[in-house]
């Protein structure tokens, strides 16, 4: 039997990129979202359309997940219970997250962002996972 | 491994949160499985040089 979530008031001021915000049951939620903040150099040398995620290992490379090595018999006894809340404020929801009011099976939520900043003619170097694959 | 859950009555009086970000989760509910994941990549080499004088300001902001 499933638990009730029982919430007196929400409030929240902004759910964006790739991120969900759910009143009530599901399956299974998987937000996945990918960013590339750029400004690299001058400015005006920017132009949309230039940078592809694959030119970044970080944003293919495949993420290690933890395997359940032992398997679980697990029993829960949800009768006479419930989860109640009062009032529940949340400035934002962002990067494909979840904030859910109910219950789920299954929940797998990833976000990829890199945050690339060389401004002016002085840049200090260049992180260890930067560079595109094809050299500048 | 054997594993038995009573849940009784949860009340919490009320939740205030500035952010809920990069792939985190806040549930008020039950779940079976929960997996996150996020990389980020902004090393401290990726500060702005210059000699604008609002560079020191977006410094702040990284």
């Amino acid at each position: 039997m499933k638990r009730w979530s029982l919430v007196r008031g929400m409030k929240v001021n902004s759910v964006s990129l790739a991120s969900i915000f759910q009143i009530g049951d599901n399956d299974r939620i998987e937000p996945v979202s990918m960013e590339l903040a750029f400004r690299e150099g001058d400015q005006s040398s920017f132009k949309f359309g230039e940078e592809n995620f694959e030119d970044y290992p970080l944003f293919t490379r495949e993420i290690p997940v933890p395997q359940n090595t032992e398997p679980v018999l697990m029993t829960i006894d949800n009768s006479h219970s419930r989860i109640q809340v009062g009032q529940v404020d949340i400035t934002a929801v962002l990067f494909s997250s979840v904030m859910q009011a109910g219950s789920n099976l299954k929940m797998k939520t990833e976000a990829r962002i890199k945050h690339i900043r060389h401004v002016g003619s002085n840049s200090a170097g260049q992180s260890l996972d930067s560079g595109p694959v094809s050299s500048e | 491994m054997k594993m038995q859950v009573i849940n009784n009555a949860l009340c919490v009086g009320g939740v205030r949160i500035i952010e809920v970000s990069r792939s985190s989760v806040f549930l008020i509910g039950d779940t079976e499985q929960i997996v996150c994941s996020s990389i980020v990549d902004t090393p401290a080499d990726c500060s702005a040089f210059s000699s604008n004088q609002e560079t020191a300001e977006e410094n702040n902001d990284l």
